[in-house]
């Protein structure tokens, strides 16, 4: 017989919503997840938590919160850290997910004003989806770029944009353009930011024999197409190797504390980076990564972007299950030179 | 199982069970409940992925399609809600049913479906 894995899994529990009903004055519902509550107005959305006997309250401009929210959905809680902004945020223990409030904001924790609840991925993951629903009006596009989708996301609740926020998002399994694999973006137009991008496709020559088997593509004219911003869309898949493409305008909407190595490759344009300690918000570089120019993100930091100008970036992620234990233990160490 | 053209696609795989291979007893496999089993041998073993509603099975590759990665992240720990399966690492939500992905990031895709037969309580791989 085969190899048994250990214990079973049992739990078809359905997931509920803690959600209450539309504000009179603005429409917004409130929602709660946890000792978690989140409430949104006109502007804002306030977070908060317990602390010290009391709740501790954690306000951020709707627009960025819902443009963390929608990344921190498309990406299944990501890798590692995902900071809204220096005080709230989630941690991916896969399977599992971390809320915190003020945990990675060195002054908040040490003060004992920070909190921290563990939830069951799906079901947090529903009461984030059921936020973004309720949150987002007509005509705001969280993953697009502000000078793309404006101010609709002002004023009290109008209308939605489910179309935004559950847009259709591509997997690859091997590598756009194969067959039954994802296609190539051709039905999607060209980003007003990459209108000078040619839009060929590469001429592949084979020895008689390897007909079908050697595939190329014009990554520049896939991303010149790209309709998101700070979103990444794997395009090569090799074990555990991922390639994560992605263009990116204005400003990373998270500040990512990943667990694991990331490697950057500059492929147009400029981003500056902003390089902090993944524990503390210390401050430690500030990088500016022109075309050309690769960086590995340690495992220690957590780093938010800027660009001004559209551009390309190629995120080179490791998908090893086993990394973060592996940094967690120190097994690793958190940067792959030493200089 | 689900007529997707993934249907047969495990043949393919490394260390793919053949039809007839013994995989456990059915009483090993508590009713609503998710084992994992492996074929093969080192890093790259063939993971196969039991659930069981009542007398019913259902088995796939356990091989999310988002990230092509393992559906769980610790041995035989899986997310079960409401007739869904969830992928532990980006939170993809696949059917119980027929292995469709009906939310999250690689929505529209399918878990590779791999036939199951029982014979006198013991659950086989089946021949279609």
């Amino acid at each position: 017989m085969a190899m048994l894995e250990s214990k079973a899994t049992t739990a078809t529990a359905p997931i509920v919503v803690k959600a209450s009903a539309p504000d009179p004055r603005t429409h917004y519902r409130k929602f709660e997840l946890g000792a978690f509550q989140f409430e949104r107005d006109e502007y804002f959305v306030t977070i908060s938590w317990p602390a010290k006997g009391a709740r501790q309250q954690h306000r951020m401009s709707a627009d960025a919160f819902l443009r963390a929210l929608m990344r921190d959905v498309a990406w299944g809680f990501f890798y590692g850290l995902v900071n809204f902004d220096g005080m709230f945020g989630t941690r991916n223990l896969y399977g599992r997910v971390e809320f915190f409030g003020g945990r990675y904001n060195e002054a908040y924790h040490k003060a004992s004003l920070s909190y921290v609840e563990q939830f069951d991925s799906p079901v947090a993951m529903e009461t984030c989806k059921s936020m973004l629903r309720d949150w987002c009006n007509a005509g705001f596009d969280p993953f697009a770029a502000p000078a793309e989708t404006g101010s609709t996301w002002a004023g009290p609740k109008n209308g939605d944009n489910i179309a935004a926020i559950e847009r259709f998002r591509i997997a690859t399994k091997r590598m756009p353009g194969l067959a039954g694999d994802s296609p190539l973006r051709d039905d999607l137009p060209v980003n007003r930011a990459f209108a000078d991008v040619a839009q060929d496709e590469p001429e592949v020559n084979v020895e008689p024999g390897f007909e079908g088997k050697l595939h190329a593509f014009n990554l520049f004219k896939y991303l010149s197409r790209s309709d998101v911003t700070w979103n990444p869309s794997v395009t090569s898949v090799c074990r555990e190797s991922l390639y994560c493409p992605t263009t990116e305008e204005y400003i990373l909407p998270i500040i990512h504390g990943n667990d694991r190595v990331e490697w950057f490759i500059q492929l147009s344009d400029e981003i500056d980076w902003e390089v902090a300690d993944k524990e503390t918000g210390r401050p430690r570089a500030r990088v500016l990564m022109k075309p050309g120019d690769v960086a590995a993100m340690p495992a220690d930091i957590r780093h938010q972007g800027y660009a001004t100008k559209r551009a390309m970036l190629l995120v080179w992620e490791n998908a090893r299950m086993d990394l973060p234990k592996l940094y967690e233990t120190g097994k690793l160490k958190p940067y792959p030179v030493e200089f | 199982m689900t007529g997707t053209s993934l249907d047969g696609a495990w043949r393919k795989r490394e260390f793919a069970p053949t039809a007839g291979t013994s995989v456990c007893r059915l009483s090993e496999i508590p009713d609503g409940a998710a084992r994992e089993f492996s074929f093969g041998d080192g890093r790259e073993t063939f993971r196969l992925l039991v659930l069981r509603s009542g007398e019913r099975l259902r088995a796939y590759v356990n091989f999310c399609p988002h990230f092509s990665l393992p559906l769980n992240s610790e041995p035989d720990k899986f997310l079960l809600f409401g007739g869904r399966i969830y992928c532990a690492n980006h939170t993809a939500a696949f059917r119980i049913e027929d292995g469709y992905c009906e939310d999250g990031p690689c929505t529209g895709d399918w878990l590779e479906p791999v036939p199951l037969a029982v014979e006198q309580g013991v659950v086989k791989i089946g021949m279609t």
